[in-house]
């Protein structure tokens, strides 16, 4: 297979969703597995944020520290990947209440990237931010609270059809006591505490096995097929195509249980099919805005680009619901688009649209093409 | 697209149809007085038990001692239920017989799955096969997506045919191109070349923004008489209040309100939505009143599913079956539907006692629609209007 600098822009577009035509051919000199190894590099660390107090008024630095981090960072494709987590453990600012919970969330799911997915579903499990968001850090053995357990296993893991009611209550049992430190949380230091009184230490038959604690629901969890295909379809409806080979998939999801995220995507990006995947994945907000702010050479993204997202359909930090961002022709709704065009109208200055838009000039961001991966 | 062309688009659609519907000899008859529907959905499950009370239920209190309305502050409807104190703003509809509240809707099989749920809710479909939206299949007999319009960001499953997609607008304000001349020259030239794949999919979303674009202007300069609350919501219900005035061809408007996941912490949270749906909702019958339109919008509201019975530890609910639907506008009012038994409950919820898909074929034919084109075989339409 060639790997020209058009096929590396392509490997840009989707591993990064930002990059410029001088990088594409830097790309392409190393070859594809250097290209793909320097791409995949260990994830750089943005600063601790700075936030304000409110968290109603915390969106907008929460997500200007984020989006910017993508902007400038080295190693753009760890963000790209938070991004697809953000969308899968969900968590919602306006209900966490917490933007320093927030932002330790994105840096966890940065931290543990590239890692197993056993590893980083123990720490979300422990997460301040999915332990307020999904109510657990309130459940008592008295009246197990639901929400976590459910969306466990219906969104994180398994999937609907691999577990009944009787497997939900018996894992939100089991999860009793998973709470959060409140003193620290109010401090601006978001902490897991394990509250032992609260509790319920008996025996639960969860999918066919005893257990006692939230641990054993994960370890049955992450050693589970149902996961990992459910995981590779989402992997590959992000990076890929909305309907990849069922081969690929399986293959896919073997990696991702044996190995973890950065293998996978390693394998992906080196597969002939990807490179033949062009023009299937519509390009979502936030990939809109870091994209065309690094074609246009800012330092940072424009605030009112920023207060754009929302409208677009992809406010980071508030997910739409448990469920993340639909994506895809979900972005093609008229307001997001509106707004989409709206923006080409600020933009001023040379703008390097090669990785972007495949081309060159303004008129290139109108066209149907521009709004896609 | 005026509305003459708009009723001659919709003729040739007849003309083509294999299963012509009355929708169009609605849209040709009744050009000055045509039905409208504005779905209200109430995103993550809406506790019917603390919206519709029970109140002279001792069972009531004790499956939640610290949730309960207390029952000297709910408004009594008829002795033995009564509305939670944020719903006041709609006493006087449900006087006046504009009002009717439906307990324990849902559907067989009822999945506590938000999102399974929701989509059988939006698809009508219980069996769970359906791929499009009950309303977008209005737009698949041939309509214009312009009869339907969503307030927000992104188009809802429900107003999504297999070949069509209602628009969305977020609000009428920010609804504007703002493109310079020869860029917008560029944009709409580029819409002339047909493409495949997602290429094809994007040219045909810009191809209906700019047919929306055209539409919403009109309405932009229409002024609303009455004050909404200043919440998402209440804007959307502003917006379709001015679409309305400005005679837009869309008979089907979809608005939502949420989260009421109420897992946690509800009372303060839950009191907060309510009110802000008691509010709009009186706003916008208001307001259709002042422009004599009350007798024929139609408001129908919805929730995925109800909440359990019993309240949890953390001073919240889980999710249940049997939730509350409600109609508002030229309906025959009140509570139609028995008080919950709650000595009879399902797995600690409440049982479905009237499948959803009676309710929405009864707003179908409200519309000037035959229900079993839309719906398929099933449920009769309750007579609700």
């Amino acid at each position: 297979m060639d790997f020209t600098p058009l096929e590396a822009a392509h490997l840009l577009r989707r591993a990064a969703a930002r990059g410029r035509k001088e990088e594409a051919e830097a790309l392409a000199e190393l070859g594809l597995k250097g290209a793909v190894e320097r791409l995949l590099a260990p994830p750089a660390l943005p600063p601790d944020p700075e936030l304000p107090e409110k968290p109603g008024e915390a969106w907008e630095p929460l997500t200007a520290w984020w989006l910017n981090h993508w902007l400038t960072t080295p190693t753009p494709a760890a963000e790209r990947l938070v991004l697809f987590l953000h969308g899968h453990f969900t968590s919602e600012l306006r209900k966490v209440r917490s933007p320093q919970a927030m932002s330790l969330q994105n840096q966890t799911f940065r931290t543990l990237a590239y890692g197993s997915f056993r590893d980083l579903l123990f720490a979300v499990a422990r997460d301040p931010a999915m332990l307020l968001y999904l109510d657990n850090a309130q459940s008592r053995k008295e009246h197990p609270n639901e929400n976590w357990a459910r969306e466990l296993l219906e969104l994180f893991t398994l999937g609907v059809g691999h577990y009944g009611e009787e497997d939900v209550m018996a894992a939100a049992r089991a999860f009793t006591g998973y709470s959060v430190d409140e003193k620290a949380l109010k401090a601006g230091k978001p902490r897991f505490l394990f509250r032992r009184a609260w509790h319920d230490p008996g025996k639960k038959r969860f999918l066919g096995r005893e257990v006692e604690g939230g641990d054993e629901v994960l370890e049955i969890l992450a050693d589970h097929p149902a996961t990992y295909g459910r995981l590779a379809r989402k992997l590959l409806a992000f990076y890929f195509a909305p309907n990849p080979e069922p081969a690929l998939e399986a293959e896919v999801a073997r990696i991702l249980k044996e190995m973890g995220f950065r293998e996978a995507l390693a394998y992906l990006f080196q597969q002939e099919a990807f490179y033949r995947a062009r023009g299937l994945l519509v390009r979502s907000p936030v990939e809109h805005v870091v994209g065309l702010a690094y074609a246009a050479s800012l330092r940072e993204v424009p605030r009112a680009w920023i207060r754009a997202l929302p409208a677009m359909g992809q406010a980071p930090f508030n997910p739409p619901n448990v469920k993340g961002w639909e994506g895809g022709r979900a972005w093609l709704g008229d307001t997001a688009l509106l707004v989409r065009l709206n923006l080409a109208a600020g933009l001023k200055g040379p703008l390097d649209l090669f990785v972007f838009a495949d081309g060159e000039g303004l008129e290139a961001l109108v066209r149907p093409e521009a709004q896609l991966l | 697209m005026d509305r003459r062309e708009f009723v001659k688009s919709g003729l040739l659609g007849l003309a083509l149809s294999q299963a012509p519907t009355l929708f169009w000899r609605t849209a040709l008859a009744a050009e000055a007085g045509e039905k409208i529907l504005v779905v209200v959905q109430l995103s993550g499950g809406n506790d019917q038990l603390n919206t519709l009370v029970p109140y002279r239920q001792e069972l009531y209190y004790r499956l939640r001692p610290r949730l309960a309305v207390p029952a000297r502050e709910v408004l009594d409807l008829n002795g033995r239920l009564g509305l939670h104190p944020a719903l006041r703003p709609l006493m006087p509809l449900y006087e006046a017989g504009a009002l009717a509240l439906l307990p324990q809707v849902g559907y067989p099989n009822p999945s506590r799955s938000h999102f399974v749920s929701m989509a059988v809710w939006h698809t009508a479909d219980p069996e769970r096969k359906a791929a499009s939206g009950w309303l977008g299949r209005l737009l698949d007999q041939g309509a214009d997506p312009l009869c339907e319009t969503y307030l927000g960001a992104s188009t809802p499953l429900a107003l999504t045919g297999s070949q069509a997609l209602a628009p969305s607008v977020e609000s009428l304000e920010g609804f504007e191109l703002r493109l310079p001349p020869p860029l917008r020259t560029r944009w709409e030239e580029a819409l002339l070349r047909p493409r495949q794949g997602e290429a094809e999919a994007v040219r045909q979303a810009f191809l209906r923004l700019k047919a929306t674009l055209a539409q919403v202007g009109r309405a932009r300069g229409v002024k609303n008489r009455v004050d909404y609350p200043n919440h998402p919501f209440g804007r959307a219900l502003a917006d379709v209040a001015r679409m309305i005035a400005a005679e837009l061809p869309t008979r089907v408007f979809y608005v939502s309100l949420g989260s009421f996941d109420t897992h946690a912490d509800q009372p303060k949270r839950h009191e907060e939505l309510l009110g802000l749906l008691a509010q709009g909702l009186a706003a916008f019958h208001q307001e259709m009143r002042l422009l004599g339109r009350e007798r024929e919008v139609l408001v129908l509201g919805f929730s995925e599913f109800g909440r359990r019975a019993q309240e949890n530890a953390s001073y919240g609910t889980d999710h249940g079956k049997g939730g509350l639907m409600f109609a508002l506008g030229p309906v025959r009012g009140g509570v139609l539907g028995p008080e919950p038994d709650l000595e009879d409950l399902d797995e600690g919820d409440l049982r479905f006692q009237l499948d959803f898909r009676a309710v929405y074929a009864a707003a179908l034919r409200f519309l000037g629609l035959e229900p079993a084109s839309i719906l398929g075989p099933g449920p009769a339409p309750i007579p609700l209007v």
